[in-house]
């Protein structure tokens, strides 16, 4: 009896190791092991060297947009995750209806194609867009400002924008099940409102915000599309680098192991989120 | 005195949970709140606390209104129903938490914490947290955070609710101990009328947002101001009366069972004709083992029921003049019935006039 229950739980692992295996293991190997291979002639080569990792770790242009988008992706992170805060402290503890009013405020432009997302904050962003119009017709400016888009700032004010509900809400989950009654006694100890924000909130939200902080690096760093609808010739990603890798210069060895790259801050990225989603207290408890 | 609540009242979404509510906390005192559940007890725990504001009245400490306080800037600590332990800090950073956020320097918060925690019995608890604590320990640590602070009162909201019942025992002393050893007033409510008899130096009984009656726990067991004290607090025999006449010190009743005599207390205000209600311990009836008991107050009845109880048994009886009406007695020990019983169960059961006390029908 227990030998057939056994195998048929065997059965099902066996299943579930394979579909992870075929659906993402397997992706995963083939681009590693392209990203050892190398084009001539418009032809991949399958011959094992490490000549794209040493092209990218010496062509200080490569180097130079690696950096550019760690830094871009921190930005966004750390605008996003103060903002994030900022909305979520002032969505916590409203009466019913506001709250989910609220809450699906933040969610609905999840729904929302990432496209559109994109060309609207673009059409607001543009020349002739919603902020040039409103600032030249209430004489703020004489003529629209071009600066606002096509450049690394836009990029960032995209990302920003479009991110911004994965900062919102991991945090808002976390903050509403802070039990009032620690807000209480912390009040009742003599604690000031910062100073229960301080002590009580921000570290027993902590997880949520290391999850905000998790998935907007993850996205950040490794969006192609922002940077290209918005970015200009100067809004240059490693995501962007990627993509015209595997499109316009066909050259898929140097994008996958531009890839890998990607996976490997992506990662880091994650298990840094982890252990500070995870805190002593908690890690104590278990 | 220390506090006063001066009619305070108290509407919540239109309904009134407390009612010109008027109460003196004295200084150093254990004063329990006692009440059933939405008796308002917790309410005026909070209005204290500054958790809650209340509608109208006033609350003075030491003479100045401090109603509208933020809870924060108060001398007064709660020590809550669940304990309200932050769990992401150690035993030793809860304690301390209220000196710290007032910015004592780490040297002197770290002495004063060990000291806080020795007194509680948890030394070399410190480093730990709080889930890794018993729910007995945890109550220690949420009264040593209260106490660091030097609160003119500590305000206790049914901290003993969550124990089970050896716990409950053991805390109940270490918490009058704490009180006592302290000096600090301790406000503590509770709906278990056993533990505020234990545990206060004065009890005020709550009901439907209202002060019942306030006063020692002698007073309010043996002389209930009311039906609902004396049905509150703990087991009563009621029966239905009405005052004949009235002499120097005693007050000869009417009633279903014949005519019965009762000490006459300095408040009673009855006059001849009021409908009172009669009530008697089950501790303070006896049963006439021996023939000699004295010709007042003497009660043909018949056993009706037996419970062993440990310490002691509880008889249930029965009155032929009186349907429906059973009075419960304990006599100690034994449980089979007494050697007195003639035959189907008859005793004569009996009670001092010292032993009763006349509280008015009508009314709560």
């Amino acid at each position: 009896m227990s030998g057939r229950f056994s195998g048929a739980t065997l059965a099902k692992s066996a299943l579930a190791v394979a579909i992870l295996g075929v659906l993402i293991v397997l992706p995963l190997a083939v681009f590693l092991a392209h990203s050892f291979y190398r084009m001539e002639d418009r032809e991949i080569v399958r011959a094992f060297s490490f000549a794209n990792y040493a092209e990218l770790a010496s062509n200080p242009a490569y180097r130079s947009v690696f950096v550019q988008t760690l830094w871009l992706a921190l930005q966004v992170t750390f605008i996003n995750t103060v903002v994030g805060w900022i909305v979520a402290r002032a969505m916590w503890r409203r009466r019913q209806r506001l709250h989910f009013a609220l809450i699906l405020a933040v969610a609905v432009p999840l729904l929302l194609s990432y496209v559109i997302k994109i060309y609207a904050v673009r059409m607001f962003l543009g020349v002739n867009g919603l902020l040039n119009s409103t600032l030249t017709s209430l004489g703020i400016i004489d003529e629209p400002l071009g600066f606002l888009l096509f450049n690394m700032a836009a990029v960032r004010i995209t990302l920003c924008v479009v991110l911004l509900p994965y900062s919102i809400l991991p945090i808002f989950l976390t903050l509403e099940r802070v039990p009032s009654r620690l807000v209480q006694a912390a009040e009742d100890l003599g604690a000031s409102a910062t100073q229960v924000f301080w002590t009580v909130l921000f570290p027993l939200a902590l997880p949520g915000t290391a999850m905000a902080t998790t998935l907007t690096f993850v996205f950040a760093a490794g969006d192609f599309l922002i940077p290209e609808l918005v970015g200009g010739p100067n809004g240059f990603t490693l995501g962007r680098l990627i993509f015209t890798q595997f499109g316009l210069a066909y050259n898929w060895p140097f994008g996958a192991a531009l890839a890998v790259l990607l996976v490997v801050v992506t990662l880091t990225a994650v298990v840094l989120g982890q252990r500070l989603a995870q805190p002593r207290w908690q890690r104590q408890n278990a | 005195m220390v506090l006063r609540l001066d009619r305070v009242t108290k509407v919540y979404n239109q309904f009134t949970v407390l009612q010109e509510l008027s109460l003196d906390v004295r200084r150093g005192e254990f004063l329990t709140i006692l009440g059933p559940s939405g008796s308002g007890k917790t309410t005026v725990l909070q209005l204290i606390a500054g958790i809650a504001q209340h509608t109208s009245g006033r609350l003075l400490f030491n003479g100045k209104d401090i109603g509208r306080l933020p809870a924060s800037q108060r001398p007064f600590n709660t020590v809550f129903q669940d304990y309200a332990l932050f769990p992401h800090m150690t035993v030793a950073d809860n304690v301390g938490y209220g000196p710290r956020i007032k910015g004592m320097n780490r040297r002197d918060l770290l002495s004063l914490v060990e000291q806080a925690l020795e007194h509680v019995e948890l030394g070399g608890m410190g480093k730990r947290y709080p889930a890794q604590l018993s729910g007995g320990q945890r109550q220690r640590v949420a009264l040593a955070r209260a106490l660091i602070n030097k609160p003119s009162i500590v305000l206790l909201d049914e901290p003993l609710s969550a124990l089970d019942a050896v716990l409950r025992r053991q805390m109940q002393v270490f918490l009058k101990a704490a009180q006592r050893s302290s000096g600090v007033t301790f406000v503590f409510v509770t709906h278990d009328q056993e533990e505020a008899v234990a545990m206060s130096d004065r009890i005020c009984v709550m009901n439907g947002g209202r002060v019942e009656q306030l006063g020692t726990p002698a007073q309010i067991y043996h002389e209930p101001s009311n039906r609902f004290v004396s049905s509150f607090m703990g087991e009563t025999n009621a029966l239905s009366a009405i005052v004949w006449s009235i002499d120097n010190d005693r007050v000869v009743l009417r009633s279903a069972l014949g005519d019965l005599i009762a000490y006459k207390r300095p408040y009673y205000a009855f006059v001849p004709g009021a409908e009172v209600l009669l009530n008697v311990r089950p501790e303070s009836v006896q049963l006439d083992v021996s023939g000699g008991a004295p010709n007042t107050n003497r009660l043909v009845a018949k056993v009706v029921d037996r419970a062993f109880l440990g310490p002691n048994s509880k008889l249930t009886l029965a009155f032929p003049q009186a349907q429906n009406l059973h009075w419960d007695v304990r006599t100690l020990g034994n449980h089979e019935l007494p050697a007195a019983a003639g035959k189907a169960g008859e005793v004569t059961a009996w009670f001092r006039p010292e032993d009763c006390a006349l509280v008015p029908a009508s009314g709560s």
